[in-house]
């Protein structure tokens, strides 16, 4: 009976170890030190061994929850960013004096929401993974009690992620009453086989389905949230939510429209190239603007969702296998720039405007080599791994014929190095600020382990891709 | 009654949400709208369910339902926050955040 239990036992480690932190809080002296962040680990790690003996084996649980290995792929990706995530956290919730258990808890329940939602072939437990992991990521971002702009910032998350989760699950309630049945096989060749007779209830549902996934991946024009709640939030919260929410939503976002509604196509395909071209274009250029590197960062994470939606209208299994990389090395890239931001800030002051970087290269010279790799990845330079990924997603476009919709991602890559080398610029060549030199703290050490482990990973995967682009490419064949 | 009525009635009740949430100013009206929406979608599953005779849309509303309360507990959690911190429930007052 145990059998029908192996595809969701990475979750259950991550859940586990979620409620060993709430417990372990909870049987807490006031002022005892208890290590809580390495439960956290412990889940991982369990979960990291089950991923690797699942691999292969197509386990299904209960008909809803099939641990193939694309959504096995998407785990793993979801615990690299679960290890650098807690290993950028320990100093943040040192220093704030966050709530450990809870900090850590809401984290730990998230990415397992985020596994299930990778892993998830019917509609409605797709939805409920959403909720798990949405509700637990508001609750992050407002975790700063006694900060009205993180108070502001879960507010406004909280609201439009409520809104979308509305239109997505009226998207599924049509998708149920059209087909009966909310399990993403069925619904596929059952879609397929009424496509003339119930024309607009279709478009209805694949619209607000397609409205729902928008919302969370941040595609144009659903993106006003991203901005606010990366900034609102803690950075080292702002790199989990940016990384673990995207890679989650886009492989569920693959799974429903590249497999289940993959018949049609024809009928949504133009609508996710408006997004895809709207968000790249959007996302790069009020990146420019921006003084804030939170903000700036934001904006690039939406733009880096357009060139994954560019991926997704390409549809076939090279455009899959691209989607997976693209997201592992933006899940380590932006992680790291997260994690460099993060000790860069002081209980009082974010540092997080451009200006503030000023000078970084004399003051902490490893950290500033260390942003310099992952905003060159974010911006797609060779040898970065950034340069593959988009080079595989570009490549996917224009073999499926979307030239012009690729010559837009190229485009707008070209404008975004602009505001990438800003930073840069800004780091090596401009002079201190007389106080900023004694402001920068010092570097924690487990943090700056995480960020140089991230930098090593995009450089091992920008010169020596193939082992994992031959992974992602394989793990994309069978996708039910 | 056919399953066209309980259809309109629940685009109505839907439509009447998103109203609420663009229209209304105070952070407690625009959660009322989002929880309208909600349960709106609820109808609409019912009323499927209902129709088709099958269970399972019958089991999903609780599914819903459970869902939609936890979110309005985290809302009106994050608006209580909200009020201590900044003394105010108004949307249009909420602009720290800008650019």
């Amino acid at each position: 009976m145990f059998a029908s239990f192996h595809a969701i036992v990475p979750m259950l480690c991550v859940t586990a170890a979620g409620f060993a932190a709430m417990v372990a809080e909870a049987f807490r002296e006031k002022g005892e030190p208890m290590p809580i962040g390495p439960l956290g680990v412990v889940g991982l790690i369990g979960a990291a061994v089950s991923t690797a003996l699942l691999w292969d084996r197509h386990a299904t649980s209960f008909g809803v929850v099939t641990a193939d290995n694309f959504g096995l792929f998407v785990t793993a990706i979801l615990i690299v960013v679960g290890l650098l995530s807690l290993a950028i956290s320990a100093p943040t919730v040192e220093r704030e004096g966050l709530p450990r258990g809870e900090y850590y808890a809401l984290m730990l329940f998230s990415l397992a929401g985020m596994m299930l939602m990778a892993t998830a072939t019917d509609l409605l437990v797709i939805f409920l993974a959403l909720e798990v992991l949405s509700l637990a990521i508001y609750v992050l971002t407002g975790i700063r009690r006694d900060s009205q702009m993180g108070a502001e910032g879960a507010f406004k998350y909280f609201l439009l992620g409520g809104f979308s989760s509305a239109f997505f699950l009226y998207g599924i309630a049509f998708v149920y009453g059209l087909t009966g049945s909310t399990h993403l096989d069925r619904v596929g060749t059952l879609m397929a086989a009424q496509a003339t007779s119930s024309g607009p209830l279709q478009i209805l549902a694949v619209g607000l389905l397609l409205v729902g996934f928008a919302f969370k991946v941040s595609a144009v024009p659903f993106h006003m949230w991203t901005p606010d709640a990366y900034e609102a939030a803690p950075p080292a919260v702002t790199g989990f939510m940016s990384t673990g929410v995207k890679a989650a939503a886009f492989a569920a976002f693959v799974r429903v429209f590249l497999s289940a509604l993959e018949p049609l196509i024809g009928g949504w395909s133009e609508i996710v190239w408006v997004l895809a071209a709207a968000t790249m274009i959007l996302g790069t250029v009020v990146g420019v603007a921006q003084t804030s590197i939170k903000r700036m960062l934001a904006y690039s994470s939406v733009a880096h969702g357009g060139y994954l939606l560019l991926a997704l209208v390409s549809g076939n299994d090279t455009a899959k296998g691209a989607v997976l990389f693209y997201l592992l090395v933006y899940a380590v890239t932006n992680l790291g720039a997260f994690g460099i931001i993060s000790v860069l800030e002081t209980r009082d002051q974010a540092n997080d405007r451009v200006t503030d970087y000023a000078g970084l290269w004399s003051t902490h010279p490893t950290l500033a080599l260390m942003m310099t790799f992952f905003l060159l990845s974010l911006g797609g330079f060779p040898p970065m791994a950034g340069f593959i990924a988009k080079w595989y997603v570009f490549a996917a476009a224009i073999h499926a014929g979307y030239v012009w919709l690729a010559i837009i991602g190229v485009l707008t890559s070209v404008v975004s190095v602009f505001f990438y080398l800003r930073v840069i610029v800004m780091m090596y060549m401009s002079a201190p600020d007389a106080d900023t030199r004694t402001t920068l703290p010092a570097v924690p050490q487990l943090a700056g382990a995480a960020i140089v482990i991230s930098a090593l990973i995009i450089l091992y995967l920008g010169v020596l891709p193939t082992r994992v682009l031959e992974w992602a490419a394989a793990s994309v064949s069978g996708i039910i | 009654m056919g399953l066209q009525a309980y259809l309109v009635l629940s685009a109505v009740v839907f439509c009447l949400g998103l109203f609420g949430v663009i229209t209304r100013r105070n952070t407690i009206g625009i959660l009322l709208g989002v929880e309208l929406m909600l349960n709106a979608v609820n109808i609409n599953l019912v009323a499927f369910g209902r129709f088709r005779g099958d269970l399972a849309g019958l089991v999903f509303p609780v599914f819903a339902i459970a869902i939609t309360v936890a979110e309005a507990a985290l809302g009106l959690a994050i608006v209580i926050l909200l009020f201590r911190v900044r003394r105010t429930v108004m949307a249009d007052h909420l602009d720290l955040l800008r650019g």
